[in-house]
């Protein structure tokens, strides 16, 4: 099942899964929008379970960026569901160090690996 | 007394379409003053991007209700690279905020906000505030 939402966001569910693709910067611009946006499409579809977020196509998280992923975390965690992220780029990845987010979240180098542990 | 390589200030208006513009032209000063820049360059973007979204969510948002347009409004920028550190600062129109009273160092687990000023804290060395804390001042050694 494919879900077009906007440009910048896009959501595929396979079953129980499903993996939230952003396009473009993830910053404090545009967290409150994307943020909303992902748990309205997402509401909708109690029998996801696993939530994957891509950021293949982010080139940057800013700390906003990280509040998202921190709410979908939360959203996940609130319908005993997971949480886990594929493919950030290197700068990303320093945010995520600095942020301690890699000790609450799972972090993968592609969005394969993610699928299969998710 | 450290050799003043580079010296340069900008002025970019309250909107978030301006930072990375303005950030390839620092990093471009970055990369012909240091050599093996890229550590540094990592954390200075870093810090310069949330230094830049305060300036924009909190100083010109809340410059914007006595002012007669947010167009009217700039946050002003410095670089300074020596020989052995970098200062980048930012300034923006708003009133400040109590920094004195602010834990920079505690990063918190699971708040969806109020990340920035202690990420700035860090990646850079050291950071400084003007009084009122609509300045702030974040050095890093090269």
């Amino acid at each position: 099942m494919f879900d077009l939402l906007e440009e910048s966001l896009k959501l595929l569910i396979e079953n129980n899964k499903a993996v939230l693709k952003f396009d473009g910067e993830v910053i404090f611009d545009n967290s409150n929008q994307l943020k909303e946006e992902s748990k309205m499409r997402l509401g909708g579809k109690k029998e996801v379970d696993k939530l994957i977020i891509d950021l293949s196509r982010v080139p940057y998280l800013d700390s906003s960026g990280v509040g998202v992923v921190l709410s979908l975390f939360k959203f996940m965690r609130n319908r005993n569901g997971s949480l886990s992220i594929a493919e950030p780029n290197e700068k990303i990845k320093r945010v995520f160090d600095v942020t301690k987010m890699t000790e609450i979240i799972p972090v993968y180098a592609t969005l394969e690996e993610a699928m299969q542990e998710a | 007394m450290q050799n003043s390589k580079v010296k340069k200030d900008f002025k970019i208006e309250c909107r978030a379409d301006e930072i990375s513009p303005l950030l390839e032209k620092v990093f471009s000063e970055l990369e012909k003053s240091v050599e093996n820049s890229s550590e540094i360059m990592f954390k200075l973007e870093l810090g310069a991007r949330e230094m830049l979204a305060n300036a924009i969510e909190h100083g010109c948002a809340l410059a914007a209700k006595n002012a007669e347009n947010l167009e009217s409004l700039r946050i002003r920028i410095g670089l300074f690279i020596g020989a052995e550190e970098l200062i980048f600062k930012v300034e923006d129109p708003g009133p400040g905020f109590d920094w004195e009273n602010y834990d920079l160092d505690k990063m918190p687990k699971f708040a969806e906000k109020g990340r920035g000023l202690k990420m700035i804290n860090q990646v850079s060395d050291q950071i400084k505030f003007n009084q009122a804390g609509n300045k702030i001042t974040a050095c890093f050694k090269i």
